[in-house]
Protein backbone atom coordinates (compact mmCIF):
# COMPACT_ATOMS: atom_id res chain seq x y z
CA UNK A 1 0.00 0.00 0.00
CA UNK A 2 1.20 3.27 -0.71
CA UNK A 3 2.32 5.41 2.49
CA UNK A 4 1.62 8.88 2.58
CA UNK A 5 3.93 11.13 3.55
CA UNK A 6 3.54 14.79 4.58
CA UNK A 7 4.05 16.86 1.56
CA UNK A 8 6.96 19.38 3.80
CA UNK A 9 8.28 16.05 4.91
CA UNK A 10 9.08 14.48 1.77
CA UNK A 11 12.45 12.48 -0.07
CA UNK A 12 13.79 13.47 -2.91
CA UNK A 13 12.97 11.11 -5.92
CA UNK A 14 16.89 10.06 -6.61
CA UNK A 15 18.27 10.73 -2.93
CA UNK A 16 18.84 13.04 -0.27
CA UNK A 17 20.94 15.32 -2.46
CA UNK A 18 18.01 15.92 -4.93
CA UNK A 19 15.87 16.74 -1.65
CA UNK A 20 12.98 19.20 -2.77
CA UNK A 21 10.22 19.89 -0.23
CA UNK A 22 7.22 20.98 -1.68
CA UNK A 23 4.19 22.28 -0.25
CA UNK A 24 1.50 21.07 -3.35
CA UNK A 25 -1.02 18.55 -0.57
CA UNK A 26 -1.11 21.87 1.46
CA UNK A 27 -2.08 24.00 -1.22
CA UNK A 28 -4.10 21.99 -2.86
CA UNK A 29 -5.93 21.20 0.49
CA UNK A 30 -6.49 24.93 0.74
CA UNK A 31 -7.96 25.37 -2.24
CA UNK A 32 -10.31 22.12 -2.23
CA UNK A 33 -8.27 20.95 -5.75
CA UNK A 34 -8.62 17.53 -6.81
CA UNK A 35 -5.38 15.65 -7.53
CA UNK A 36 -6.61 15.08 -11.25
CA UNK A 37 -8.28 18.81 -11.24
CA UNK A 38 -4.53 19.61 -10.69
CA UNK A 39 -3.20 17.19 -13.12
CA UNK A 40 -5.45 18.19 -16.48
CA UNK A 41 -4.73 21.79 -15.49
CA UNK A 42 -0.86 20.96 -15.64
CA UNK A 43 -1.35 18.25 -18.19
CA UNK A 44 0.31 15.28 -16.02
CA UNK A 45 -1.03 12.42 -15.02
CA UNK A 46 -2.85 12.28 -11.89
CA UNK A 47 -0.43 9.71 -10.45
CA UNK A 48 2.42 12.32 -10.77
CA UNK A 49 0.90 14.88 -8.75
CA UNK A 50 0.59 11.95 -6.03
CA UNK A 51 4.45 11.24 -6.94
CA UNK A 52 5.20 14.95 -6.52
CA UNK A 53 3.44 15.67 -3.15
CA UNK A 54 5.26 12.20 -2.32
CA UNK A 55 8.29 13.63 -3.00
CA UNK A 56 9.00 10.43 -4.74
CA UNK A 57 9.43 12.84 -8.34
CA UNK A 58 11.44 16.22 -8.22
CA UNK A 59 9.76 18.13 -11.07
CA UNK A 60 11.24 19.93 -14.08
CA UNK A 61 11.88 23.92 -13.65
CA UNK A 62 8.93 24.09 -15.98
CA UNK A 63 6.68 22.11 -14.29
CA UNK A 64 7.21 23.89 -11.02
CA UNK A 65 6.61 27.21 -12.60
CA UNK A 66 3.32 25.94 -13.88
CA UNK A 67 2.83 24.71 -10.97
CA UNK A 68 3.29 27.88 -8.66
CA UNK A 69 1.35 29.97 -11.75
CA UNK A 70 -1.36 28.00 -10.83
CA UNK A 71 -1.75 28.20 -7.58
CA UNK A 72 -0.90 32.01 -8.15
CA UNK A 73 1.95 31.74 -5.88
CA UNK A 74 5.67 32.80 -6.02
CA UNK A 75 7.36 29.37 -7.04
CA UNK A 76 9.60 29.50 -3.30
CA UNK A 77 6.00 29.52 -1.42
CA UNK A 78 5.62 25.60 -3.52
CA UNK A 79 8.88 24.43 -3.36
CA UNK A 80 12.49 24.86 -0.84
CA UNK A 81 15.21 22.87 -0.94
CA UNK A 82 14.82 23.58 3.38
CA UNK A 83 11.59 21.31 5.25
CA UNK A 84 8.87 23.76 5.50
CA UNK A 85 8.11 24.86 9.17
CA UNK A 86 5.63 23.80 10.65
CA UNK A 87 2.34 25.45 11.03
CA UNK A 88 1.94 26.88 14.43
CA UNK A 89 5.52 26.33 14.67
CA UNK A 90 7.71 29.77 15.60
CA UNK A 91 9.28 29.60 12.51
CA UNK A 92 6.09 29.97 10.30
CA UNK B 1 2.00 17.21 -22.22
CA UNK B 2 -0.97 14.12 -22.56
CA UNK B 3 -3.00 15.07 -25.43
CA UNK B 4 -4.53 12.82 -27.41
CA UNK B 5 -4.08 13.39 -31.45
CA UNK B 6 -6.73 10.52 -32.30
CA UNK B 7 -9.78 8.69 -31.10
CA UNK B 8 -7.75 5.51 -31.33
CA UNK B 9 -5.30 7.74 -28.76
CA UNK B 10 -8.14 8.58 -26.61
CA UNK B 11 -9.39 5.12 -26.01
CA UNK B 12 -5.87 3.95 -25.41
CA UNK B 13 -5.47 6.61 -22.58
CA UNK B 14 -8.90 5.93 -20.81
CA UNK B 15 -7.67 1.94 -20.52
CA UNK B 16 -4.47 2.87 -19.66
CA UNK B 17 -4.82 5.46 -17.21
CA UNK B 18 -7.63 3.20 -15.46
CA UNK B 19 -6.94 2.62 -11.42
CA UNK B 20 -4.05 -0.18 -11.23
CA UNK B 21 -5.81 -3.87 -9.85
CA UNK B 22 -5.41 -4.03 -6.50
CA UNK B 23 -3.50 -7.11 -6.49
CA UNK B 24 -0.02 -5.23 -8.35
CA UNK B 25 -0.79 -1.96 -6.07
CA UNK B 26 2.02 -3.53 -3.83
CA UNK B 27 5.72 -4.07 -4.89
CA UNK B 28 5.37 -7.61 -4.38
CA UNK B 29 2.58 -8.12 -6.88
CA UNK B 30 4.42 -6.18 -9.26
CA UNK B 31 7.29 -7.74 -8.84
CA UNK B 32 5.72 -11.35 -8.99
CA UNK B 33 3.96 -10.59 -12.06
CA UNK B 34 7.75 -9.71 -13.50
CA UNK B 35 8.60 -13.27 -12.08
CA UNK B 36 5.97 -15.03 -14.18
CA UNK B 37 6.77 -13.09 -17.20
CA UNK B 38 10.35 -13.96 -16.80
CA UNK B 39 9.57 -17.98 -16.27
CA UNK B 40 7.43 -17.57 -19.75
CA UNK B 41 10.50 -16.28 -21.07
CA UNK B 42 12.45 -19.12 -19.35
CA UNK B 43 10.34 -21.22 -22.06
CA UNK B 44 12.07 -19.65 -25.16
CA UNK B 45 15.09 -20.92 -23.86
CA UNK B 46 13.97 -24.13 -22.77
CA UNK B 47 13.03 -24.87 -26.48
CA UNK B 48 16.55 -23.29 -27.77
CA UNK B 49 18.55 -25.77 -25.33
CA UNK B 50 16.51 -28.49 -26.70
CA UNK B 51 16.73 -27.61 -30.46
CA UNK B 52 20.36 -27.36 -29.67
CA UNK B 53 20.56 -30.65 -28.19
CA UNK B 54 17.71 -32.92 -29.89
CA UNK B 55 17.04 -31.23 -33.48
CA UNK B 56 16.34 -32.44 -36.10
CA UNK B 57 13.92 -34.89 -33.91
CA UNK B 58 10.22 -35.24 -33.46
CA UNK B 59 11.25 -34.57 -29.27
CA UNK B 60 12.64 -31.00 -30.14
CA UNK B 61 9.39 -30.00 -32.90
CA UNK B 62 7.18 -30.95 -30.45
CA UNK B 63 8.88 -29.42 -27.06
CA UNK B 64 9.26 -26.02 -28.92
CA UNK B 65 5.87 -25.82 -30.22
CA UNK B 66 4.31 -26.31 -26.56
CA UNK B 67 7.16 -24.42 -24.94
CA UNK B 68 6.77 -21.46 -27.28
CA UNK B 69 2.92 -22.00 -27.68
CA UNK B 70 2.53 -21.70 -23.88
CA UNK B 71 4.87 -18.83 -23.60
CA UNK B 72 3.30 -16.52 -26.26
CA UNK B 73 -0.16 -17.34 -24.88
CA UNK B 74 0.90 -16.99 -21.45
CA UNK B 75 3.40 -14.05 -21.94
CA UNK B 76 1.20 -12.28 -23.62
CA UNK B 77 -1.65 -12.29 -21.03
CA UNK B 78 0.94 -11.02 -18.64
CA UNK B 79 2.80 -8.63 -20.73
CA UNK B 80 -0.95 -6.95 -21.61
CA UNK B 81 -1.10 -6.80 -17.80
CA UNK B 82 1.97 -5.18 -17.28
CA UNK B 83 1.37 -2.95 -19.62
CA UNK B 84 -1.81 -1.89 -17.84
CA UNK B 85 0.22 -1.53 -14.89
CA UNK B 86 2.80 0.75 -15.46
CA UNK B 87 0.03 2.93 -17.58
CA UNK B 88 1.51 1.85 -21.36
CA UNK B 89 4.39 4.04 -20.35
CA UNK B 90 6.58 2.16 -22.70
CA UNK B 91 4.54 1.76 -25.41
CA UNK B 92 2.92 5.05 -25.34
CA UNK B 93 3.93 7.62 -27.81
CA UNK B 94 5.69 10.70 -26.38
CA UNK B 95 3.38 13.30 -26.90
CA UNK B 96 0.77 11.23 -24.74
CA UNK B 97 3.47 11.17 -21.78
CA UNK B 98 3.68 13.36 -19.21
CA UNK B 99 7.68 14.32 -18.24
CA UNK B 100 8.01 11.95 -15.06
CA UNK B 101 6.36 9.22 -17.44
CA UNK B 102 8.44 10.30 -20.31
CA UNK B 103 11.54 10.01 -17.87
CA UNK B 104 10.19 6.42 -16.83
CA UNK B 105 10.26 5.52 -20.15
CA UNK B 106 13.61 6.41 -20.81
CA UNK B 107 14.93 4.79 -17.87
CA UNK B 108 13.46 1.73 -18.46
CA UNK B 109 14.98 1.67 -22.39
CA UNK B 110 17.99 2.38 -21.30
CA UNK B 111 18.09 -0.73 -18.47
CA UNK B 112 16.51 -2.68 -20.95
CA UNK B 113 19.43 -1.74 -23.21
CA UNK B 114 22.32 -2.62 -21.08
CA UNK B 115 20.90 -6.28 -20.07
CA UNK B 116 20.08 -6.91 -24.27
CA UNK B 117 23.84 -5.97 -24.58
CA UNK B 118 24.32 -8.63 -21.99
CA UNK B 119 22.17 -10.87 -22.95
CA UNK B 120 23.36 -10.91 -26.43
CA UNK B 121 27.14 -11.16 -25.42
CA UNK B 122 25.62 -14.46 -23.56
CA UNK B 123 23.96 -15.59 -26.92
CA UNK B 124 26.78 -15.24 -29.08
CA UNK B 125 29.01 -17.42 -26.39
CA UNK B 126 26.05 -19.96 -26.76
CA UNK B 127 25.68 -20.10 -29.92
CA UNK B 128 29.63 -20.54 -30.41
CA UNK B 129 29.51 -23.20 -27.87
CA UNK B 130 26.75 -24.86 -29.62
CA UNK B 131 27.98 -24.92 -33.18
CA UNK B 132 31.54 -25.98 -32.20
CA UNK B 133 29.80 -29.00 -30.57
CA UNK B 134 27.95 -29.70 -33.38
CA UNK B 135 30.54 -29.48 -36.02
CA UNK B 136 29.35 -28.84 -39.37
CA UNK B 137 25.88 -29.90 -38.76
CA UNK B 138 24.43 -27.04 -36.68
CA UNK B 139 20.71 -27.61 -36.50
CA UNK B 140 19.33 -24.67 -38.71
CA UNK B 141 16.09 -25.01 -36.33
CA UNK B 142 17.52 -24.18 -32.94
CA UNK B 143 19.39 -20.75 -34.66
CA UNK B 144 15.73 -19.77 -35.64
CA UNK B 145 14.15 -20.87 -32.23
CA UNK B 146 17.27 -19.08 -30.18
CA UNK B 147 16.68 -16.19 -32.43
CA UNK B 148 13.09 -15.86 -31.33
CA UNK B 149 14.28 -16.03 -27.70
CA UNK B 150 16.07 -13.53 -27.88
CA UNK B 151 13.48 -11.58 -29.88
CA UNK B 152 10.89 -11.91 -27.59
CA UNK B 153 13.36 -10.57 -24.57
CA UNK B 154 14.30 -7.50 -26.79
CA UNK B 155 10.05 -6.69 -26.82
CA UNK B 156 9.73 -8.02 -22.81
CA UNK B 157 12.73 -6.15 -21.20
CA UNK B 158 11.42 -2.65 -21.02
CA UNK B 159 8.03 -3.35 -19.60
CA UNK B 160 9.70 -6.10 -17.51
CA UNK B 161 11.90 -3.74 -16.31
CA UNK B 162 9.57 -0.55 -15.68
CA UNK B 163 6.91 -3.00 -14.04
CA UNK B 164 9.90 -4.09 -11.92
CA UNK B 165 10.80 -0.72 -10.69
CA UNK B 166 7.79 0.98 -10.53
CA UNK B 167 6.76 2.98 -7.56
CA UNK B 168 3.44 2.41 -5.84
CA UNK B 169 0.34 3.99 -6.86
CA UNK B 170 -0.95 6.60 -5.32
CA UNK B 171 -4.10 6.25 -3.89
CA UNK B 172 -6.91 8.22 -5.58
CA UNK B 173 -8.24 10.58 -3.19
CA UNK B 174 -10.27 12.89 -5.03
CA UNK B 175 -13.69 11.74 -3.14
CA UNK B 176 -11.91 12.95 0.22
CA UNK B 177 -11.97 16.30 -1.43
Amino acid sequence: MARPVPADRNKGGDGDKDLVHNRIAVLRAERGVSRRELAAALGVHYQTVGYLERGEYSPSLHLALQIAEYFQVPVEVVFSLRPFPLIGSAAS
Amino acid sequence: MTTPRTKREERLLTVLQAEVPSRYATQGGRRNLVRAGIACLALFYVSAVVCWELAPSDTAMYTTFACDGIGIVAGGILLGQMLVVSRGTTRLPDHLLDERQALEKLRAHSSAHRLTVILLFVAMFAIELGMSRGGDHSPSAAVLVTFVALLVTVVALPLLVITWRMPDPIPDEDDEL
